[in-house]
């Protein structure tokens, strides 16, 4: 218990830290990265849920965010109340997962991931060819964009969203969840309902990508709808899932300051696309000597240096 | 005592002469070391090819600015140098307002622009919201310039313009011509708004749309839509490929024996990779743009010669509308005299200026009013100018034109 009050005030201290950074910095380029590494927490962390706890490897996590941006953007841009429009585009999000995820769930193992990546793929080219015209916000709103709004909102959705996971994974749900990412058949065995976890599992996964989509529609000045859709959003949230750690609480948050802001820093800083190479390479080391992600990179060294101060007491 | 008086409010008075008053005056403005300009361009991802040619440009027309010692400021009584940030926005919507967000707070006073619509779409946005201006080729969009964004100006010509063009070139040939159009339609903004111009010039110049086909960006087969438009016979093919897929289509036309007498394609021939991506089957395309190295226009031999110098060849088309961009940058904000963003947009706005790739003023909305347009045709690795539009006719004499030439069979080539 008392660890998890240490765990609770550092978690309370950076959110408060964060809460303040508007306070010490107006520059508009360092919100719009902490605005962006936000929302890919929260991006990322829906992912966790389902891939990363349930072990169901969706590939087409691009088009619940991309659900959740348009139908947001749409409705916002249409009159109805921001947070109206935001709960919309996460309540789209989820029912449209709601009904192809019965159909989907009796798919298993590669299928399941080629038809959630091919789904992606239809409603990306659909939206592409239906509504090639981006969405814009209007001359007078832009007179009006302020980030900080949309900063404290991607604050907001990225601590939801940690604080999701953080119940999931000490619930009744979450060892169900847990039990068949390991072993389907034994988890079933054990009497876990898997279709009910798994429908469960990516109702709120969709629910939370929906969230982030919508919250991407507010931040954007200028949207092209199939840009919502594109498999970019899918496989930035794998990579940052398994490069700060698959499954965990905190990697998906490592992750996503490793990912936004190492490969803005070497945008700036590398010429002649050479950042994307660079970062390429980064990530295999990364996925080569730290399999488990910077997670279990943290533990190992956390455990070093424990080991390594014992000797030295005992000596003492 | 009343001298004792007079003495200290004197003092006084010296005192606030000397040391206070000059204090509250407003301090002279003091020169900066540069004047900075950002270019956030797609230098990686599928527009590479086209908006590496801006970036070309922008580093050849600076170099020489500064040569000279840079723009001259009013309000400074001296000539400053161009300081030129290049960001890459890996051809992604998103990186394009990240990069942007950079520029602004490095305190650049304008940005030259890329092309290709997501840069050019998203980025305007971006620079009306921060008030700089976005001044660049851009894209050939026409909607973009219909949404009261008053900071984009566009060097490039726009789809109502280009697009019926294909119809006066087929016109100024001799009988007998080709009839029957083919459109592959990219499912994207500018495309869409080519072929509306496209139908509504085929209706009224007495051609006949046999065949129109749309695809998704990213496509890699197009046998589907080659086979359907060589069944319905036909003999000019219109479309709006990205770079990467001009190549990969103009192939499978050879496997499949498709021979349409006219390929008319805008955007991906005049990429810098197509002719180099398939050597003589680039010959007979022909693409619309905005800038010929072959244009004999005052300033053009030496972007020529430094291009070649620099790069070992003559620059590709967008080059020249690129170069043309930073000059009406460097014209305004010589006019405007003030390094102030308002102002640089409000004397842009103003511009009537001859620049390489000919005369350039802008309309309420950005876009650059009769605009010289020429058609070149791939032959033997070159790019000949073919055809060109009116406002080509004021520079007759420094269009090197050849003619048209209809392409014979694959099987005859």
């Amino acid at each position: 218990m008392p660890k998890n009050w240490k765990s609770f005030f550092i978690f309370g201290g950076i959110i408060a830290l964060l809460a303040m950074l508007p306070l010490f910095t107006n520059r508009s380029d360092v919100l719009t990265w902490s605005c962006l590494t936000l929302q890919y927490i929260l991006l990322s962390q829906s992912w966790n849920i389902i891939g990363g706890y349930a072990g169901q490897v969706n590939l087409g996590h691009a088009a619940f965010f991309g659900l959740g941006a348009l139908t947001t953007r749409y409705l916002w841009l249409a009159g109805l109340p921001f947070p109206a429009s935001l709960l919309s585009g996460a309540f789209i999000a989820t029912v449209f997962a709601l009904l192809i995820g019965i159909p989907a769930f009796r798919l298993r193992g590669i299928y399941f991931v080629i038809g959630t990546l091919v789904l992606a793929e239809i409603l990306k080219v659909v939206i592409d060819t239906r509504f090639p015209v981006a969405s814009v916000l209007p001359v007078e709103t832009l007179l009006t964009y302020s980030l900080l709004p949309r900063y404290y909102l991607s604050l907001m959705g990225a601590v939801l969203s940690v604080i999701a996971v953080y119940f999931i994974s000490r619930s009744r749900l979450g060892l169900g969840m847990m039990a068949i990412r390991e072993d389907e058949d034994a988890a079933r065995t054990s009497g876990v309902n898997i279709l009910q976890n798994k429908l469960i599992a990516f109702a709120i996964s969709t629910f939370l990508a929906g969230l982030a989509g919508g919250i991407f529609a507010f931040y954007m000045v200028a949207i092209q709808p199939g840009y919502v859709f594109s498999p970019i959003w899918t496989f930035d949230s794998v990579v940052i899932v398994f490069v700060g750690g698959i499954g965990t609480l905190i990697g998906p948050i490592i992750g996503s300051v490793f990912f936004v802001l190492l490969k803005q820093w070497l945008s700036l800083h590398l010429p002649g696309g050479l950042h994307l190479a660079v970062f390429g390479v980064l990530f295999i080391l990364v996925v080569l000597y730290m399999p488990d992600g910077f997670i279990e990179a943290i533990r190992r060294y956390g455990k070093m240096v424990t080991l390594g101060r014992k000797p030295m007491v005992q000596g003492g | 005592m009343k001298k004792k008086w007079l003495v200290i409010l004197f003092s006084l008075f010296v005192v606030c002469a000397v040391f206070v008053i000059p204090s509250m005056l407003p301090a002279a403005k003091k020169a900066p070391e540069t004047i900075k300009v950002s270019a956030v361009l797609s230098l990686t991802g599928p527009f590479a090819p086209l908006a590496t040619q801006a970036k070309n440009a922008y580093q050849i027309y600076f170099e020489k600015v500064n040569a000279e010692g840079g723009i001259f400021i009013k309000e400074f009584n001296k000539k400053i140098p161009v300081e030129i940030k290049i960001l890459d926005d890996e051809s992604d919507g998103l990186k394009t307002i990240l990069q942007l967000e950079v520029a602004n707070e490095w305190g650049a006073v304008a940005n030259l622009g890329g092309i290709g619509c997501t840069s050019f779409e998203v980025g305007t946005v971006v620079a009306q919201k921060n008030k700089m201006v976005w001044l660049g080729p851009g894209c050939a969009g026409w909607t973009p310039h219909q949404r009261g964004i008053n900071y984009m100006f566009s060097t490039f010509f726009k789809t109502p313009f280009i697009s019926p063009l294909v119809y006066n070139m087929i016109m100024s040939m001799p009988e007998p011509r080709p009839k029957k159009v083919a459109i592959f339609e990219i499912n994207q903004l500018d495309c869409e708004e080519a072929v509306e111009y496209w139908r509504k010039g085929a209706e009224k110049k007495g051609f006949e749309i046999v065949y129109h086909q749309k695809y998704a960006l990213g496509t890699k087969d197009f046998s589907a839509m080659i086979t359907g438009a060589k069944a319905a016979g036909a003999e000019i093919l219109l479309g709006y490929p990205a770079p990467p897929e001009g190549p990969a289509m103009i192939k499978q036309m050879k496997e499949l024996d498709y021979n349409p007498k006219l390929i008319y394609w805008i955007r991906a021939p005049e990429a810098s990779s197509f002719g180099p991506a398939l050597g003589p089957l680039a010959d007979y395309v022909c693409v619309p743009v905005a800038w010929s190295n072959q244009l004999a226009i005052s300033g053009n031999d030496q972007l020529n010669a430094q291009h070649q110098k620099v790069h070992g060849k003559l620059g590709d088309p967008i080059t020249g509308s690129a170069y043309a961009a930073g000059q009406v940058l460097v014209d305004a904000v010589k006019r405007a005299g003030i390094l102030d963003r308002k102002a640089i947009r409000d004397t842009i706005a103003k511009t009537d200026t001859e620049t390489v790739a000919g005369r350039i003023h802008f309309s309420p909305q950005g876009w650059a009013v009769d605009r010289l347009v020429l058609v070149l045709q791939w032959k033997d690795g070159k790019q000949n100018i073919v055809y060109y539009n009116e406002a080509g006719q004021n520079y007759k004499k420094n269009i090197p034109k050849v003619d048209l030439k209809w392409q014979p069979p694959w099987s005859s080539r």
